[in-house]
């Protein structure tokens, strides 16, 4: 009995409570059950409810934020914008929505329910079904509705047939080929000369030589009581030479060593009675507080004056000019001409200083 | 040519004493073949008031030359054999007690001589190294209470030898380093030997007899010690004994790793002095860098420490001084 009761009693407020406000009912349908790849067809949205309900799609809201809603895992996609349509009736109120809906994957695809929300209820829309054709299915040859086919130039230009990224950036080409050929430049000059920058010609031990005995000479500085200062730089400039000229560490050796290495030379072995009268001399001055007369002190300057003379070697170009020479060409006559000129002017001016 | 009054004079005066030093080098020749460097090590170390440390393996004529020099100047000369039980007192002397006068006595020891030769010096322990080593360098020797001056001239000549390191004792470098001289001796030549051999089997060596005056080596050493040295060589000398201790500031940069310590301002003096000594043998009233170059390795050679590094490879501390000489600019 007491069963019976309870039926009764909830069919009763079943009853009441659809007679006090009808749920909203929601239908969809699409425009085109089937679409190829890429184009858009419509779904259609019907909400019916009364005319006091409040509610929504949540997932027009995230299709208005991002641009479009995925469904069927991001293989079609809700598109904003929508448009909406609202039709009052008696006692309801019927919400149009076109939706676009457009895929970029071939298949076939059940479209989930669409979830409403009204306050704390939420109502569901019926399934649809979407075929999505593949574009492969369309040819270079299909005719596109209302467009021409793509015509071919009338008058090519080789800038057709280029890549587009190598006429976009042909500048950074230019340059790139630019400095491989300059490092290759570079490298061949380093391997040629042993440096990049061109080299300066470097004077000659004679030229030092002959440059510091003159520059000693004009110094004054035995004349000036200087005798100590005047033979330490007179032994500087020989040994320096001595050591560009013919190899010799004369600067780290003392007068004995540098006599015993001028002997063992074949071309300083005649001239050693001059040298050592130099560092002979030296030494009385340097190390004996010997002050030397006036004619030693030139003496010893001209000794290194003839000793560097002497021992010139003449340059590369005017031993072949002379060799030239003794073979009768006429053009390395001239030459040889020019180098004894040359030596003529050297001695000419020795015995001027004299 | 002009000349400064003082270094003309100085030049005479060493030019009046040439008759010493031929008379002391034929002295020597007579007994001693060869050797020529040993000779004018010692007297270098003569004229210095120098001592000599003597390297070289046995019957090299090491005793024979310091005891020839001995009777050529008529001085007074003893040997001491240095042995591991050997006594700071058997050097230098002791108090012994005379039951006759009832008090100490002095008992000179054999220290007390004008030339003494202390005949393989490594054999001793410390103390008696020691002992030797502070007599050398104060000149005179305390026992008991008083002092003793100990006689002029005096020289030391100790010898070494190198093959025998077994049951030694290495002189510290702070001792080596009062030797003024460390002279390395070689092997006489072929021809040197076989005149070595003639005089030997001929019966009993000439007698060598005294001609110098012990009283004349000590004018000859105030004449030394006038011989001028010019700051060029002043620095000649400072510089390579800089080379020693900091190489790279030379363009030796491959001896920074060879050389453990340099060597010290008395080596510094001890290069001026015998450099000055090699002059007035030359006959010379000043010094020139010759000189210098001429005494360096004796002077150096046991001045300076080398490496672990440097021993592997088997570099002498002869080779470290070439190098030094070769790379430091001659005034």
């Amino acid at each position: 009995m007491s069963s019976l009761k309870y039926i009764f009693i909830t069919i009763l407020a079943c009853l009441l409570s659809g007679v006090a406000s009808a749920s909203p009912v929601i239908k969809a349908k699409l425009d085109s059950a089937t679409v190829v790849m890429g184009s858009i067809t419509t779904l259609h949205l019907t909400v019916e409810q009364d005319p006091g309900v409040k509610g929504h799609f949540p997932l027009f809201k995230i299709a208005y934020e991002k641009g479009y809603a995925g469904l069927c895992g991001d293989s079609v996609e809700l598109r904003a914008p929508m448009k909406i349509d609202t039709i009052k009736n008696n006692n309801s109120l019927t919400i149009k929505y076109d939706v676009p809906v457009q895929s970029f994957d071939s298949g076939f695809y059940k479209l989930p329910e669409l979830e409403f929300v009204a306050g704390v209820d939420t109502f569901r829309s019926n399934n649809v079904v979407l075929k999505v054709l593949p574009v492969a299915n369309v040819t270079a040859e299909t005719p596109i509705a209302d467009y021409a086919n793509v015509a071919d130039p009338e008058n090519p230009s080789i800038f057709d047939s280029l890549p587009d990224w190598l006429i976009n950036y042909w500048w950074i080409f230019v340059i790139v080929i630019g400095i491989v050929i300059a490092s290759i430049w570079l490298w061949k000059r380093y391997r040629d000369t042993g440096r990049i920058l061109p080299k300066k010609p470097e004077p000659t031990p004679y030229e030092v030589a002959i440059a510091g005995l003159r520059g000693l000479k004009e110094k004054k500085l035995w004349e000036n009581g200087m005798e100590k200062e005047y033979f330490t730089e007179l032994t500087d400039i020989l040994r320096i030479y001595l050591y560009r000229r013919f190899g010799i560490n004369a600067m780290e050796m003392t007068s004995r060593q540098i006599l015993a290495a001028l002997s063992s030379n074949k071309e300083t072995k005649d001239k050693k009675p001059m040298i050592r009268q130099i560092l002979d001399m030296a030494d009385f001055v340097k190390f004996a507080k010997v002050r030397p007369l006036p004619a030693d002190n030139i003496k010893s300057l001209e000794n290194a004056m003839t000793f560097v003379e002497q021992t010139n070697p003449l340059p590369p170009e005017e031993k072949t000019g002379e060799d030239d020479a003794k073979n009768g060409n006429g053009a390395s006559d001239k030459d040889a001409e020019a180098i004894q000129s040359a030596v003529k002017g050297n001695k000419a001016e020795k015995g001027g200083e004299k | 040519m002009e000349e400064t009054l003082n270094i003309r004079e100085l030049n005479d005066l060493i030019a009046s004493k040439a008759g010493f030093l031929s008379l002391i080098r034929s002295g020597m020749d007579r007994r001693i073949v060869g050797q020529k460097h040993l000779v004018d090590s010692l007297l270098i170390a003569l004229l210095c008031n120098g001592h000599v440390l003597l390297e070289g393996v046995p019957g090299l004529a090491k005793t024979l030359a310091i005891k020839t020099l001995a009777n050529l100047v008529s001085a007074k000369y003893s040997r001491v054999q240095f042995t591991p039980d050997l006594l700071p007192a058997d050097v230098i002397g002791t108090l012994i007690y005379s039951v006759k006068k009832e008090t100490f006595e002095v008992k000179k020891g054999p220290i007390f001589a004008n030339f003494v030769l202390a005949d393989e010096i490594n054999r001793a322990p410390a103390k008696v190294q020691s002992a030797l080593l502070e007599a050398m360098q104060e000149r005179q020797v305390t026992i008991g209470d008083e002092t003793f001056s100990l006689p002029e001239p005096f020289l030391v000549m100790a010898t070494q030898n190198p093959i025998e390191q077994e049951g030694t004792y290495p002189l510290p470098e702070a001792q080596v380093d009062r030797f003024l001289l460390k002279v390395v001796i070689g092997y006489p030549t072929k021809e040197e030997e076989k005149i070595i051999i003639r005089q030997n089997i001929k019966g009993e060596l000439d007698p060598v007899k005294p001609m110098i005056d012990p009283r004349e080596i000590l004018e000859v050493q105030k004449i030394v010690e006038k011989i001028y040295i010019d700051e060029k060589i002043e620095n000649y000398i400072v510089d390579i004994v800089f080379a020693t201790r900091q190489p790279a500031k030379f363009g030796l940069t491959d001896l920074q790793s060879i050389i453990s310590f340099g060597a010290s301002p008395r080596a510094s003096i001890s290069l001026a002095k015998a450099a000055r000594a090699y002059a007035f043998l030359q006959g010379r009233g000043y010094v020139i860098p010759e000189d210098v170059r001429s005494v360096c390795h004796d002077v150096l050679r046991h001045r300076i420490g080398l490496t672990y590094e440097a021993e592997a490879n088997n570099i002498s501390t002869d080779e470290v001084i070439t190098d030094i000489l070769d790379k430091v600019v001659v005034p």
